[in-house]
């Protein structure tokens, strides 16, 4: 199998990397690539993995100026758009890559689901990427209430109901459980400490199965393996330039993020004043949205759960062993039918006023 | 015989289901949300350090009155002049604190028809640090019920106002401007080339 070397090309190059791989034992981390594994469809998971990264270096620098307090979070904000040393371009940086990362993960999705990626053995790793994806949804939230503008305090508001409505299992979520560390506190761990940790964990555990099962074959290749033809090739490219290319991806979506964070600087709303709702939440939240005007504050909770929960059950309930879409017209038809939802309840929701939902709550 | 492809009919089945689910959605009622209020005034922050500023929003206030906004603790006044409700009887108004205000409770009164009054925590502006301490509303408590938003603006003030706040993109020199732009295209750039070269690389490699 080819590994770095195969990249690092000349005498020198090589001599590096069998010095370091004979140390570290890096190729061991090699696996199998075949060739559809460089289409785009199949490396959004790499872009997402490098975007990740991109979030994780710039977010070290953020939290060098950030102070997660009420009293001062705001202002530490406006300090680092308006002084910090590169401080707005980062935080630019920092925004536009999560916005890209949540569209690579929803693509990710969507093309694991298209190709049926998702069947056995890969039901373990399906169900990874779904804690994957709601830890980016936690990370993003998180991230919005750091902020505290008038968006941030609402979504906090709505963290509030949310400890209201779990009960006794939402103490975390909950102002009374650290009475004397202010939420924001909390929030702000969650968003640098335990979020990025569980979320690493399960990165881990996704790559790992990844090695262990492979690169899903093309799901016409699987389908003729099922009905007696040759089995699927597991090869065809390498595991180096494999990587080379979501690094690649990776500095494009870098460049990508620092142009548009020259021109468009990452939002912060007014001053946040209590009582009021006059914000909508960021997009991937919206769809959302109108579920809580319409069925009130419930809805906000138990539709990710019944979400999560749908998209857990994918792998249990589509038993047949073809892949192809064309062979699958009941999911992809399910698949579609929810995007479409989501999708309409998106426009909905942009195109509405803002409604207030908390205050009908207390 | 003829073979209809199976993905067809779930497309044309989508579509149809989407515009049906889209149509029917626009039709559901919306809750209401609005409701008689009590005349209240809110303070955003609660305490802040002199030379800062509060954002004061009043609600349930007889529509389209004015108001006279005043800090008043100890044998202090600061007169912040007259706002004008709204048609929804509410107003939102920016008060620049006084930089030499002493340290303590003041009372932010609106006065009219009626009077009203809301605690405000000032800290000595010497307190202040890097970044300038803004405190917020409560951190543990949700959002209370009080006034919305109105479309007051800021109302004349007795002292200096702080330094803006940077909210947009900063003022950058053309060298800065290129560099970073210079910067950006590299990264594409050199992203570019490895895509490329790994496309190179593939059919050499086979693993």
């Amino acid at each position: 199998m080819a590994t770095a070397g195969s990249v690092l090309r000349g005498a020198w190059g090589h001599r590096a990397w069998t010095a370091v791989d004979e140390r570290l034992g890096l190729s061991g981390l090699a696996y199998p690539v075949p060739k559809h594994a460089n289409r785009i469809g199949y490396i959004l998971g790499g872009i997402t993995f490098f975007g990740m990264l991109i979030r994780f270096g710039t977010g070290i620098w953020l939290a060098q100026f950030y102070h997660p307090v009420p009293e001062a979070a705001r202002q530490s904000i406006a300090y680092i758009i308006g002084d910090a040393p590169l401080g707005d371009v980062i935080r630019g940086v920092h925004y536009w890559t999560a916005n890209v990362v949540m569209v690579t993960v929803l693509l990710h999705l969507a093309r694991v689901y298209w190709t049926g990626a998702y069947k056995r053995p890969r039901e373990a790793n399906w169900l990874i990427g779904l804690g994957l994806l709601a830890t980016t949804l936690g990370l993003l939230f998180t991230g919005t209430v750091l902020k505290w503008d008038q968006e941030g305090y609402e979504a906090l508001g709505h963290n509030l109901e949310m400890a209201n409505l779990l009960g006794v299992f939402g103490f975390w979520f909950s102002a009374d459980f650290a009475v004397e560390f202010p939420i924001l506190g909390r929030l702000y761990m969650a968003h640098v400490v335990i979020l990025p940790t569980a979320g690493t964990l399960l990165l881990i555990g996704h790559f790992l199965l990844v090695k262990r099962h492979g690169i899903s074959a093309l799901p016409a290749d699987a389908d003729r393996a099922v009905d007696g033809g040759p089995a699927p090739a597991t090869g065809g490219s390498s595991f180096a330039a494999h990587l080379v290319r979501m690094a690649g991806f990776g500095l494009i979506l870098l460049g990508a993020a620092l142009a548009i964070s020259l021109v468009l600087s990452a939002p912060l709303g007014p001053r946040p004043v209590p009582g009021i709702e006059e914000t909508k939440p960021p997009w991937m939240f919206l769809p959302l949205y109108p579920l809580e005007d319409w069925f009130g504050l419930a809805a906000l909770l138990w539709a990710p759960v019944a979400g999560f929960a749908a998209l857990a059950l994918v792998p249990f309930g589509d038993r047949s062993p073809y892949r192809s879409p064309r062979r699958r017209p009941i999911w992809i038809a399910l698949g579609m039918l929810v995007v479409s939802l989501l999708g309409a309840l998106l426009v909905y929701a942009m195109l509405t006023v803002p409604q207030a939902h908390i205050r009908d709550a207390m | 015989m003829l073979r209809a492809r199976p993905t067809v009919v779930p497309i044309a089945l989508l579509a149809a289901l989407a515009a049906a689910a889209t149509l029917l959605l626009s039709t559901l009622p919306v809750l209401g949300h609005e409701g008689e209020e009590e005349p209240a005034i809110a303070l955003e922050p609660a305490s802040v350090t002199a030379g800062g500023s509060v954002l004061v929003a009043g609600t349930g206030l007889v529509p389209d009155t004015d108001r006279v906004l005043v800090l008043a603790g100890g044998n202090i006044t600061v007169d912040f002049g007259t706002v004008r409700t709204d048609a929804e009887g509410m107003f939102r108004a920016e008060l620049a604190i006084p930089a030499h205000l002493p340290g303590g409770l003041y009372e932010i009164r609106c006065i009219g028809d009626e009077t009203l009054v809301a605690e405000l925590k000032v800290m000595p502006a010497a307190m202040g640090g890097m970044p300038t301490p803004e405190p917020s509303p409560t951190s543990g408590a949700a959002p209370s019920p009080g006034p919305t938003p109105a479309t007051g603006g800021a109302v004349p003030s007795a002292a200096p106002t702080p330094k803006p706040e940077a909210t947009g993109p900063r003022p950058r020199s053309t060298t800065e401007l290129g560099v970073l732009a210079g910067l950006a295209l590299l990264l594409a750039l050199a992203g570019a080339v490895l895509v490329v070269r790994a496309e190179r690389l593939r059919g050499a490699t086979a693993g």
